[in-house]
């Protein structure tokens, strides 16, 4: 791997991770609306999970989160071959994640850890009764 | 041009050698098809008995009305996305030195993500495609290690390791006792 193959894949996941985020915001608005028609939290986080298009949008969301730590942890490794430099990588994959967790903390993953809170805990009173 | 021409030569060599590679271990296909009907199983019985579990839409309002340790605040949901992340990081960072390592740290991912999605189409009552790729692959990757271990323990099995035939009892009898502890906890 040389450095400007390393710093072109870089932008690459820089590019594509930003269009996702803005795209993540949109459907956020959406869901938002959804939201805003139940009064418990509860139904309106089993409302929001029947989206069709929430797994689709975890799963790559999984996928930008590992390829960004994976990344950034390479490019910790190869910086004594390559030139310090590449350490710009890191910086700017932290900053994307944190932004990525930021769009998808407020409605998608409240509303699934509330989910598998209740599942959880109605598994855990079904069996003890 | 002449770059061009080397590039299609590599990339036709590669694809060359992959299915050569292929052919030569039937590792790959015995996992293939084995986890594909274990996946065929495992799909079925998350439909037929873990989704009816939660599908009354009663019992669950039910049981949020009435238990009282079911509230959930914003402590709970930044410990939950912050330990999720975390365990699917995890096994990224780890020594993956050798072939077999990078198999079982890609099956850890595989395998807590798809147990993640199986709640979530828990709480949606329908199975997606993703969640049952996801299991696929699991389920071969879990059968491929598994071959892996039967490998390695037929290996372990052996008095000389170089020679055909002479296996080691006392390993034997060892194994004899393991797999009977296993046959009573399952009866």
């Amino acid at each position: 791997m040389t450095k400007k193959f390393c710093l072109q894949l870089e932008g690459i996941i820089t590019v594509s991770t930003i269009i996702f985020i803005i795209r993540l915001h949109f459907y956020n608005q959406q869901l938002f609306r959804i939201q805003a028609t139940y009064d418990n939290s509860i139904e309106a986080a089993f409302a929001t999970l029947q989206e069709p298009n929430i797994p689709i949008y975890l799963f790559i969301g999984f996928a930008i989160t590992a390829i960004l730590v994976y990344f950034s942890y390479k490019s910790f490794i190869l910086a004594d071959e390559l030139g310090y430099i590449i350490l710009i990588n890191i910086l700017v994959n932290v900053i994307l994640l944190i932004f990525l967790i930021l769009a998808f903390s407020n409605p998608i993953f409240t509303s699934i850890a509330t989910v598998v809170v209740v599942i959880g805990g109605i598994a855990f009173v079904s069996s003890n009764s | 041009m002449v770059e061009n021409k080397n590039f299609i030569s590599k990339a036709y060599r590669g694809v060359n050698d992959f299915f050569k590679r292929l052919s030569d271990n039937p590792q790959a296909f015995f996992s293939l098809a084995l986890g594909g009907f274990l996946s065929c199983y495992i799909t079925v019985f998350i439909r037929k008995e873990i989704m009816p579990i939660f599908s009354q839409e009663e019992i669950l309002k039910r049981f949020v009305e009435n238990s009282e340790f079911i509230s959930i605040g914003l402590f709970e949901i930044v410990v939950f996305v912050i330990s999720f992340i975390t365990i699917l990081i995890a096994p990224l960072l780890g020594k993956k030195d050798k072939k077999q390592n990078k198999k079982v740290f890609l099956f850890f991912i595989i395998a807590v993500t798809s147990v993640f999605f199986i709640i979530i189409s828990a709480g949606r009552q329908r199975l997606d495609y993703i969640t049952a790729i996801l299991i696929l692959f699991s389920c071969i990757l879990f059968i491929s290690i598994l071959i892996d271990i039967l490998k390695a323990t037929y290996q372990w099995l052996k008095v000389d390791k170089k020679q055909k035939g002479q296996i080691d009892i006392a390993k034997l009898t060892f194994i004899w006792t393991i797999i009977v502890f296993i046959i009573g906890i399952l009866k």
